[in-house]
């Protein structure tokens, strides 16, 4: 089996960290100021060059305006500790999945093959509500070769009301 | 069919089409080859689930880590790109089980490869299944009868019992098998071919002649051929039992072969080699032994609460030049319930079945024994012992030897060239005790050596118009009397009379 580390393990602890401490906003915004500033190839490279010493990476970082008691400092001291400041991207999503379930959320991708006015996406929603028994916050993407219908696609999981699966379907019974 | 009814057909089919929508889990195809694919997602899937790529190729799930899930793929692995959609089928890998899989040939899903058309069953069954309990089991008490009569005289084989057919390659192991499945014709006994990573051409030619002596009325066959993927012939032997416990479950006696288990293992090191589990010894994966331990379990006697069926299975083994200590053949020695061994020196010198009878041994199959052939075994077994012993010294020459150790040698000699047997030609019964008897009564010590063949064919024809009440007797009884026995040697005399002059 691989050897992989998982983001999950970060994202669980912080999360739980952030509850307790009750600022998990607060939390969110820093990951994705981190994720930000790591979009930047230069400071990317800064960051994860193996050249470039643990020191200097954290001075650079005590220069900027932030506390160096801050938890939130330490946890940046650690994952360039450990160098896994490229996870930060998988961490943030991780993270906004537990805020979501914490928050009773869950996001869906609602493809379609036309683009949806806003109030056929929320008539969807309501009914996926209902389905998946949460508050569903949705997204559409349009997708021509579905021919018609919609495909919701939660993280992984998938309800497909699209003419394109109907007809797979269909095809399937007659081939029986 | 004419066009007109088809489309009639089509139409009836769409009108009562009813699609399900209900929500599936997904992952994607984060890695593929070598028939592995990495997905991620599928958070939900078990332990070997069936999924679904999207071009339609079936998979199962093996490795189920933190986010993402290893799968091998049952078929062609080509088509399958990274970024592909995967859906969980919400099955665990299953096959049609039911009464129209005999005579037919099967890959290890169950889709048809003779092209006789669909198998029509209504049933499935889950591949991996928990093999029968210990309460519900019951010793082995009736025989499988090979027809072979060195196999039914020395290492008889009951039914529920597990024999390991072993030995290098060309020495006759899957000869052994298919005499077995062709002597089972008019019987009670469903006969199941499963070949694992054979030559195609083998699995066909083994076809044509079960067909060739009518032995698919009662036989199928399911195959994983060299040519199809690791995890099909991986699976190929669990179909094959699951499909055989649907006849056990209705009371019904089923014999399995497994031909053969090294390329069972092979393939499944291949498949956890690419799946990335450890290696231990010989490459193989730590569960190697437990691989063919809850395969063989699944071969059992029931008791009559739980239906009184039988699974026999005869898993057969290659060795690489007659390596018995080698990791998968003690592996399966250890599991089974005695080995017919197989040895290409006595094939090589024209002994055939070239049956190994000093290490071949049955630990249960005595008990299920018919009576006459225990009676006629038991001095074969110590004659063949002494034979053996003598014939070591007399090698250096037999000038100087004692009218006893002659004797013996010349008895022995007999009993060796009795026990030859062609392929495709099963004895029964009844003509296999006969002529054992005549060899423990010394009847055959005047014949000559080279013509024991040819005594053996008139007798048997001699036999069946001569005493035909004696070999009823022994069908109906299944024992030989004092008064039978008579009988015989009164006219095996008469005969021997005719046959010398």
């Amino acid at each position: 089996m691989k050897n992989k580390i998982s983001p999950n393990r970060y994202s669980d602890a912080i999360f739980r960290i952030a509850s307790e401490d009750r600022n998990v906003d607060e939390w969110k915004d820093f990951l994705k100021n981190l994720e930000v500033a790591l979009s930047d190839i230069e400071v990317r490279s800064f960051l994860e060059g193996p050249k470039i010493s643990l020191s200097e990476k954290i001075d650079l970082f005590k220069k900027a305006e932030i506390e160096e008691d801050n938890k939130q400092f330490s946890f940046l001291k650690m994952l360039l500790e450990r160098n896994h400041i490229f996870m930060t991207g998988a961490i943030l999503q991780k993270f906004n999945t537990l805020l979501d379930k914490s928050r009773g959320i869950r996001r869906a991708e609602i493809i379609s093959a036309f683009p949806l006015s806003n109030l056929e996406i929320s008539n969807i929603n309501q009914m996926l509500n209902g389905i998946v028994d949460a508050e569903v916050h949705s997204q559409n993407i349009v997708d021509r070769s579905i021919l018609g219908g919609f495909i919701a696609k939660f993280d992984d999981q998938m309800l497909d009301m699209s003419f394109r699966g109907k007809l797979n379907q269909m095809k399937q019974k007659i081939l029986e | 069919m004419a066009g007109q009814d088809i489309s009639s057909v089509i139409k009836k089919q769409i009108e009562d089409f009813k699609g399900e929508t209900s929500l599936i889990d997904v992952g994607v195809v984060v890695e593929a080859g070598d028939g592995i694919a990495q997905i991620h997602g599928l958070s939900n899937v078990k332990y070997s689930e069936l999924l679904e790529f999207s071009d339609g190729t079936l998979g199962m799930a093996l490795n189920l880590e933190e986010d993402s899930v290893g799968a091998v793929v049952l078929g062609d692995y080509l088509d399958i790109k990274e970024g592909d959609e995967v859906k969980a089928t919400g099955r665990i890998v299953e096959v049609p089980v039911g009464e129209a899989l005999i005579g037919r040939v099967m890959d290890p899903l169950g889709r048809p490869l003779d092209g006789k058309g669909p198998i029509k069953t209504n049933e499935t069954a889950p591949v991996e299944k928990p093999a029968p309990n210990v309460v519900s089991r019951k010793s082995v008490d009736q025989p499988v009868q090979f027809g072979v009569k060195v196999v039914d005289a020395l290492v008889p084989v009951g039914r529920g019992q597990r024999e390991l057919i072993i030995g290098d390659r060309n020495t006759g192991k899957t000869a052994v098998a298919i005499d077995c499945i062709i002597n089972q014709k008019g019987g009670d006994l469903i006969c199941i071919y499963v070949a694992i990573g054979q030559k195609s051409s083998k699995v066909a030619s083994v076809v044509e002649t079960l067909a060739k002596y009518d032995a698919l009325d009662h036989t199928f066959i399911v195959t994983a051929n060299a040519s199809d993927s690791a995890p099909l012939q991986y699976l190929a032997p669990y179909s094959g039992c699951a499909m055989g416990e649907f006849f056990m479950d209705q009371g019904k006696d089923v014999l399995i072969i497994y031909d053969d288990l090294s390329k069972h293992a092979w393939a499944y090191r291949q498949m956890s080699l690419l799946l990335r589990r450890p290696a231990g010894r010989e490459a193989y994966p730590g569960d190697v032994f437990y691989l063919h331990s809850r395969l063989l379990e699944r071969a059992a006697r029931v008791d009559e609460n739980s239906g009184g069926g039988s699974i026999t299975a005869l898993p057969v083994i290659e060795t690489l030049a007659g390596d018995v200590s080698a990791y998968v053949p003690t592996n399966v020695i250890s599991i089974t319930d005695g080995q017919i061994y197989l040895e290409s020196d006595l094939f090589n010198s024209g002994v055939r079945p070239a049956l190994n009878t000093g290490l071949s041994v049955s630990r249960v199959g005595g008990a299920a024994q018919r009576k006459a052939m225990k009676k006629m075994a038991g001095s074969l077994k110590l004659e063949l012992a002494q034979y053996r012993e003598l014939a070591a010294f007399a090698q250096f020459g037999s000038d100087d030897l004692d009218e006893v150790t002659k004797r013996q040698l010349n008895r022995g000699a007999r009993i060796v060239e009795l026990l030859k047997q062609p392929q495709y030609e099963p004895l029964a019964l009844e003509y296999q005790v006969i002529l054992l008897y005549l060899a423990s009564e010394g009847l055959l010590d005047e014949i000559n050596l080279e013509d024991i063949t040819k005594y053996e064919i008139s007798w048997n024809e001699h036999v069946k118009s001569s005493i035909p009440d004696v070999l009823d007797n022994i069908r109906k009884s299944g024992d030989l009397s004092e008064a039978d026995m008579k009988k015989i040697k009164k006219s095996a005399e008469d005969f021997n009379k005719v046959f010398k002059s």
